[in-house]
């Protein structure tokens, strides 16, 4: 698993690629969709780097290696997990700061403790659709980015609508009630532990029966 | 030294062409008793041949009595007296000389033709 | 020692299927893996490396059940679907540096002299190593692992005749030391005529024949004759051809007795292929 890990990140990963992450200084927008920040995850990290391993092999190149065929979907996930929490983690920073410099109101949710709750909710939702669908066939990545693409924002979009419409969850926006945004953000790890194992399970069991 | 060429063009199987070459070689004595010959292994990869097709000449030429093995130490060539030479000789003589007589019958050549065709190539 | 063991082994696919192919190769030999495009061969070789789930068989390699055990199993194997055509735009130096970490017993002494062997250049990309290069590098990282057992998918094809023959001195230098085998797949018959010990033979997902290559060729006749001779022999034919003139055909020598008169020849592996394909193809 170390060395699969050390291939995902050495091989699997442009360098560059990293910079994406700064994507999360978009948090510093005063008065904007904070959501959409973590989604350039998804809209063009991801797809990408699938995108690189199809174009270079990495599928064929992992199952020869002394490995299992699970393995290479296990360290396929664990890497993109990894990287979702340094997303995260970034986007915290700059969370942070944004919550520190600015005193004006946001009109849409603050990225505040239950944000980022919401946010591995938003990234849990797009594995669990994601890696499944794509280890069907461990070639097609067009529809499986889309239809995960798709059922993040809804979600991420309903998460906006109930905060601002709906009374009982007014208190996640900007820092009303903390102790209520910290559970929602253990919540939202929780969720997204368990959804990854969920994950991980159909996919690779999926991946199994596909032959290479 | 041991000499083995091999013809990719001759219709007889590759071993046989080995046998025919290594033990031409002992009853000739060119190879003389107790000769170490090379490890099969090694022969195959010399002459780009299968090991198994070697093997079974080495077989062939144990079981004929040209070689013996020593477990662990290799295969030699056996210890043949002038009489046993000379026994292999003539019955490798009778093998060959069987079936070509059967193919000049089946050309209709009488005993004296074939004789005299015998005598005419072999000072030539 | 038997290396590879493979027992009953199927597969199905919409339209084609794997039939109990078994098989086995024993420790120090080269196993030619041969049949027509398509008859099953790569299937076969990826069934046992399980990249292609099996729907039933059994695989051991020295001994073990290969899928109770496929992570030290692997280790004994060295594996080349085709040439090197993953991370093509990735330095080769790069790509050991991944590969290594995962052999328990890599051996960079031994990978370094096969690099200079081969004149393989390091700094290099995938991509600019010719077809004959990237089946060296291939190589290099299966034999640097010590691998026991190398399972090669057409190895030599795409190669100029003078790699081809580089290559195969390099498969019997391999298994001189009796402690290696080779399986390799080719449908260019002319690579096993010399250098195989066993040839398997699949045609269209079954095997037809799997043996020692000398008694195979032993075991079968081409023979040629008259029209009238065909009409007589027909039924004992495995295939034949009719020309203007007369036929020739293939045919099990002791289906021959009796016809001694004709003239039968020992077949290539080429002419045996040929001549099952037609029998498969059903004219």
């Amino acid at each position: 698993m170390k060395n699969l890990l050390y291939k995902e990140f050495y091989l699997a990963i442009n360098p560059l690629f990293y910079l994406l992450l700064l994507f999360g200084a978009l948090l510093l927008i005063p008065k904007w969709l904070f959501f959409l920040a973590p989604m350039y995850f998804f809209f063009i990290f991801v797809p990408n780097i699938f995108l690189l391993g199809k174009s270079q092999k990495d599928i064929e190149f992992s199952v020869m290696l002394p490995v299992r065929k699970r393995d290479v979907v296990k360290a396929r996930i664990v890497l993109v997990v990894l990287l979702e929490l340094l997303q995260i983690f970034v986007a915290a920073v700059f969370g942070v700061i944004h919550m520190e410099i600015y005193s004006t109101k946001n009109f849409l949710m603050d990225p505040n403790f239950a944000f980022f709750g919401f946010v591995f909710m938003m990234y849990a939702i797009f594995n669990v659709v994601f890696f499944p669908m794509f280890y069907k066939t461990a070639y097609k990545i067009g529809v499986p980015t889309i239809i995960a693409n798709a059922a993040a924002i809804l979600f991420a979009a309903g998460v906006e609508f109930a905060v601002l419409a709906i009374p009982a969850f007014k208190v996640l926006d900007a820092m009303r009630n903390v102790p209520a945004q910290l559970w929602v953000l253990a919540g939202g790890i929780g969720l997204f532990a368990l959804l990854n194992i969920a994950a991980y399970r159909i996919s690779s069991r999926r991946f199994e029966h596909i032959s290479l | 030294m041991i000499n083995i060429n091999i013809s990719g063009a001759s219709k007889k199987p590759i071993y046989q062409q080995i046998f025919d070459q290594v033990s031409g070689q002992i009853v000739r004595g060119e190879l003389a008793p107790g000769t170490m010959l090379p490890p099969i292994r090694t022969v195959a990869k010399e002459l780009r041949i299968s090991v198994i097709t070697i093997k079974k000449a080495w077989e062939d030429l144990e079981r004929l009595g040209f070689i013996y093995t020593m477990v662990g130490r290799g295969c030699f060539v056996a210890d043949l007296t002038a009489g046993d030479l000379m026994g292999k000789r003539s019955s490798m003589l009778a093998e060959k000389l069987e079936k070509d007589i059967a193919y000049y019958k089946s050309l209709g050549l009488t005993l004296h033709e074939i004789i005299e065709a015998v005598k005419k190539y072999y000072s030539n | 020692m038997t290396l590879l063991n493979v027992e009953k082994l199927n597969k199905s696919y919409p339209s084609f299927h794997l039939k109990d192919v078994s098989f086995s190769l024993d420790t120090g030999y080269i196993m030619g893996f041969i049949g027509s495009n398509g008859a099953g061969k790569t299937t076969t070789l990826k069934s046992i490396m399980n990249l292609v789930p099996k729907d039933s068989g059994n695989i051991t390699v020295l001994g073990k059940d290969f899928t109770q055990n496929e992570i030290a199993l692997k280790q004994e194997i060295g594996i080349m679907f085709g040439g090197v055509d993953y991370y093509t735009k990735t330095k080769i130096k790069k790509i050991t540096e991944v590969v290594r970490r995962f052999y328990c017993n890599w051996d960079d002494a031994l990978y370094h002299s096969y690099i200079k062997r081969f004149s393989l250049d390091e700094s290099k990309k995938v991509e600019e190593l010719s077809s004959g290069m990237r089946v060296k590098y291939s190589l290099t990282l299966a034999l640097s692992h010590h691998a026991r057992l190398l399972i090669l998918d057409e190895p030599t094809s795409g190669l100029d005749p003078v790699a081809r023959d580089n290559l195969l001195e390099l498969f019997q230098e391999i298994i001189e030391d009796g402690e290696h085998s080779i399986l390799f797949s080719t449908h260019i018959t002319s690579d096993l005529e010399k250098c195989a010990d066993y040839i398997t033979y699949i045609e269209n997902g079954h095997i037809v024949e799997s043996r020692e290559k000398d008694d195979l060729i032993d075991a079968y006749r081409v023979v040629k004759g008259t029209r009238d001779q065909l009409s007589m022999l027909a039924p004992n034919l495995i295939a034949s051809k009719v020309h203007a003139f007369g036929f020739t055909g293939l045919i099990k020598v002791e289906d021959l007795a009796g016809n001694e008169n004709l003239v039968a020849e020992p077949p290539s592996l080429e002419e045996i292929m040929i001549y099952y394909a037609k029998k498969g193809g059903g004219t």
